[in-house]
């Protein structure tokens, strides 16, 4: 009989502390693979606080969090941020093209038909790959932001209020795009309060408390 | 009246003048002006002084070598205002300045004496502070401003000096635009320093031309190498270490 496999993401008594203000305390929690969990919880509460500590662009102040059951401190945080990838609330794309980006979250290596795929994917034409960057609309760049995010092939996503800036079918088209890569056995952690992407994913929905301890 | 005592109470006409004109205009500037005049009177009547007697003391030039990149370090790292740059600005100012003042007094372009190691130097090592000191701040303003992008970077798995390349190539180009304006304005604008210390000294202006043309195209390349050497610096102190990312420069986000 072999162990079973450590959750993919696994946060294990984790507090959060701002200037000393404590914002989470001993939080537990794990996502497995081909999982969705959906954190909720009002605002200032240290959700983005949280997920930027998962990928060490800060620090939780106690608890441990791993990732495939390795500390997410040990070895280079570039390596950690390629396994478990963060889309932030208000992403950054570079440009100069769309295709240029993905080719960014790819590291370079990314065929254009496999950007095309990566786009029709999150419902935007496959011919935005050589649309500027730059000139996409706030919805159109939280999706290519998502679709940068994929191009990593992580094992964990991270997604920071990604619906903030999209409609419902927009909403809808990035659920559907969601659950098919959780059925592929990608483990996902999304920030949310919009109740549209909460239903169409289907996602596990853990309310974060001001203090105390959420279960697995 | 001595020539000395006239040329001290000229210019003590123009701080004057400029304290006036500062009144004048509403603008806050006249203890600065006042300052900066006396503080300049006072360093250059020492310098004349020790420059003087320079040529029989070797251990003199070697000091004045000394507090010229003490003095240009202190001054670059207090203008960017990260905290333990000082040992890499030093490094920064002190290294292309000592390289191209080999070049220029070993190749036999700059006569060889104390008193022209010590001017030559000179005009390098300020070049170099003023780069380093540009440079340095516009980075730490561009890593304030361009925090998100690099974090956006930081984010696909890219090192921190990845992430910044971008912000230390503006920021290094911009501490060079100074030297790169002189040497496209030289003798349209402004005559420059060594050229005209030249020509008051007894030289050719052909032959001046030609050492001002030398310490224009040096004062370049030891400007680049400053700002180079300082961006990265700055990057590598601002690294939390182990985290491959930014140290906080102003305020953080808590949701």
């Amino acid at each position: 009989m072999t162990a079973p496999a450590a959750p993919a993401l696994e946060l294990d008594r984790v507090s959060i502390d701002v200037s000393g203000r404590p914002l989470l305390r001993d939080l537990s929690l794990a996502v497995t693979a081909g999982e969705i969990v959906a954190l909720t919880a009002p605002s200032g509460r240290g959700k983005t606080t949280l997920l930027r500590a998962i990928v060490r662009l800060g620090d939780p102040s106690g608890g441990a969090v791993r990732i495939g059951g390795a500390p997410h401190d040990v070895g280079p945080a570039t390596a950690l941020r390629r396994r478990a990838c963060l889309v932030a609330q208000r992403p950054v794309l570079f440009g100069p093209t769309v295709a240029d980006d993905l080719a960014a979250g790819a590291r370079g290596a990314l065929s254009a038909e496999a950007a095309r795929r990566l786009l029709v994917e999150l419902g935007l034409p496959a011919a935005f790959a050589g649309k500027a960057s730059d000139e996409l609309s706030g919805g159109e760049t939280a999706r290519v932001a998502v679709a940068r995010a994929l191009a990593a092939e992580p094992v964990v996503l991270l997604l920071d209020e990604p619906s903030a800036a999209l409609d419902h079918a927009a909403t809808s088209h990035l659920a559907g795009a969601l659950r098919a890569r959780a059925s592929g056995g990608l483990a996902i952690l999304v920030v949310t309060h919009d109740d549209h992407l909460l239903a169409q994913t289907g996602a596990r929905v853990v309310e974060l408390p001001p203090t105390g301890s959420v279960g697995a | 009246m001595s020539d000395a005592a006239a040329q001290l109470a000229l210019v003590a006409g123009f701080a004057v003048a400029a304290l006036a004109i500062a009144r004048a205009g509403g603008l806050p500037l006249g203890g600065a002006v006042g300052r900066a005049a006396a503080r300049a009177t006072v360093q250059l009547l020492v310098v004349g002084a020790l420059l003087a007697v320079l040529t029989d003391r070797p251990w003199l030039v070697a000091g004045f070598f000394v507090v010229m990149w003490a003095t240009a370090t202190t001054t670059a790292s207090g203008r960017i205002g990260v905290a333990g740059l000082w040992p890499a600005a030093a490094a920064a100012i002190a290294v292309p300045s000592a390289v191209a003042s080999a070049a220029l007094l070993g190749s036999g372009a700059v006569p060889v004496s104390a008193l022209s190691a010590v001017a030559t130097t000179g005009i390098l090592v300020g070049g170099a502070m003023s780069a380093a000191s540009l440079t340095g701040r516009a980075l730490v303003r561009e890593l304030a401003q361009g925090r998100e992008r690099i974090e956006a970077r930081l984010l696909l798995g890219d090192s921190l000096r990845e992430a910044s390349a971008e912000a230390v190539r503006h920021a290094v180009t911009s501490g060079v635009v100074p030297a790169l304006d002189q040497a496209r304005t030289v003798g349209l604008i402004a005559l420059p320093g060594t050229f005209v210390g030249l020509v008051l000294g007894g030289a050719s202006p052909a032959v001046a031309a030609r050492v001002q043309l030398l310490v224009l195209v040096g004062l370049i390349a030891v400007e680049l190498a400053a700002g180079l050497v300082a961006a990265h610096a700055i990057v590598r102190r601002l690294t939390v270490p182990g985290a491959e990312r930014l140290a906080p420069l102003a305020s953080s986000r808590t949701d």
